[in-house]
């Protein structure tokens, strides 16, 4: 039983991502520029092992630079 | 008790104070803090994903029916929010895993259970006790369901007990971000305007994150095999008690583990003096540099473990032994025990609170074993501070 339960709770993980992620997006200053910098957090993190405060601190800076850049 | 206490209090009291710094700094964001927090929540969101990801590659792997029980529990909570929704969709995949094993006529949980399952023993508690307890919380989870569905003012503190109630009746494991747990409380109770706080609590939890297995190891060997040893209960519960030297483990107390924990009072020593030279920051930055004042002696506990020691052959066997063994803890008098063993036993019970010195390296590596949880549990060898009473614990088996 023990199996079913963690796979069911564990699709409540997934679709809460998915909901973060379109509330961010809607929410946020530059919607696109944001998507763009999760999905490289997600590749530095996941693929090239690169420690997470880094990759946190990472995508504050770059939202800084997109408000600055003036990004969409 | 003691161990939820230090696991929990330190976060709700530095998560209390930091939300009511950054209540009236958040209400008017400069633009370049919007930007930031928007490029904070992406790696957020995305940190999230990745944790989506693995935590399906571990509780499915790979099997097909799992998949689809984790698929269908999206796809049905993506597209609505019902507070009954949670615990049926749960329940509904544990019914149809005891539906298949059923048709299959094998247990699906001796393929994606790992060891450490193997190892949960009963509670001494009897059936019909224990029976009567589910039925008490079922009936008081239901009574709650519908009294919060119903009722629409909802008194303030029946609307935390319903809360609270029903995600600590969620709660089956440790995982990170609490899995069955953080969506409904986040869907209730948050939102994505206090994403930044989110963030700060995810960035605090950094540091246990590479550890939190063994920190969980650590908690079910203490419920699971109920030996009282106050070394292994307050290293899982201290935040940063993973960080600290234990016996064998000095390559990974290396790790970025150890250096986010300098990092945090490298900031803290940072933003004090900026909390009071920034204005717009001041009070959210005050109140998160008092908050980290508060615990940081907590994260640097001088507790006296046991000094470093080398592995050495005979440990080594002495762990593989405890690894393929199923039997329980021996608490039986020794016919000869070793002599350097009796000193440690017959120390008091807050033995490990006045210093590791006298502890040989057969110890340390039982204390290792007896801080790192099941896998290593089958035979239960301990300190003073493991052991019940001035019984000597008997050593090897």
């Amino acid at each position: 039983m023990l199996p079913g339960l963690n796979a069911a709770a564990v699709g409540l993980v997934t679709s809460a991502a998915i909901s973060l992620a379109i509330s961010l997006r809607a929410a946020s200053p530059f919607p696109n520029a944001t998507v763009s910098i999760g999905m490289a957090v997600f590749a530095v993190t996941e693929v090239l092992k690169v420690p997470v405060p880094l990759a946190v601190l990472g995508g504050g800076v770059l939202g800084v630079v997109a408000w600055a850049a003036g990004m969409n | 008790m003691l161990t939820g206490l230090l696991f929990q209090l330190p976060g709700l009291v530095i998560m209390t104070l930091v939300g009511v710094g950054a209540a009236s700094f958040l209400k008017t964001p400069a633009p370049w803090l919007r930007g930031a927090t928007a490029g904070l929540g992406a790696a957020g969101v995305a940190l999230v994903a990745a944790s989506a990801f693995a935590l399906t590659r571990g509780a499915c792997r790979g099997d097909g029916l799992l998949l689809s029980l984790s698929a269908a529990s999206a796809v049905v909570t993506f597209y609505t929010v019902k507070i009954w929704l949670f615990p049926v969709l749960i329940l509904a995949g544990g019914l149809v895993t005891l539906a298949v094993n059923a048709y299959r006529r094998k247990d699906m949980a001796a393929k994606t259970s790992g060891d450490d399952e193997a190892h949960v023993e009963r509670f001494s508690l009897p059936r019909a006790a224990g029976a009567l307890v589910v039925v008490l919380w079922a009936a008081v989870l239901v009574a709650t369901l519908v009294a919060a569905s119903k009722v629409p003012d909802f008194p303030m503190g029946l609307d935390l007990w319903s809360a609270m109630f029903r995600a600590g009746s969620m709660i089956f494991g440790g995982e990170f971000f609490s899995p069955n747990v953080f969506p409904p409380m986040f869907f209730r109770l948050v939102g994505a305007e206090a994403f930044f706080s989110f963030l700060i609590s995810f960035f605090l939890r950094l540091s246990k994150k590479k550890k939190k297995k063994q920190a969980v190891r650590s908690s079910s060997l203490y419920f699971t095999k109920t030996s009282s040893s106050a070394t292994a209960t307050l290293r899982s519960a201290l935040p940063n008690a993973s960080i600290l030297p234990t016996p064998g483990s000095r390559a990974r107390t290396s790790t970025w583990a150890s250096r986010s924990c300098k990092a945090s009072r490298f900031l803290f020593i940072l933003f004090f003096p900026l909390s009071f030279a920034v204005r717009p920051l001041s009070s959210f930055l005050l109140s998160l540099s008092l908050s980290l004042l508060l615990f940081l002696p907590l994260f640097s506990f001088p507790f006296p473990f046991p000094p470093f020691q080398k592995k050495t052959k005979q440990t080594r066997f002495q762990l593989s032994r405890d690894r393929s063994s199923t039997s329980l803890p021996t608490w039986a008098p020794s016919p000869a025990p070793d002599p350097r063993a009796r000193t440690a036993a017959s120390t008091p019970s807050s033995a490990p609170f006045s210093g590791g010195s006298a502890s040989t390296p057969r110890e340390s590596s039982s204390s290792t074993a007896c801080c790192r949880g099941g896998r290593a549990s089958g035979t239960f060898r301990s300190t003073g501070g493991c052991s019940r009473g001035s019984t000597p614990p008997r050593w090897g088996s």
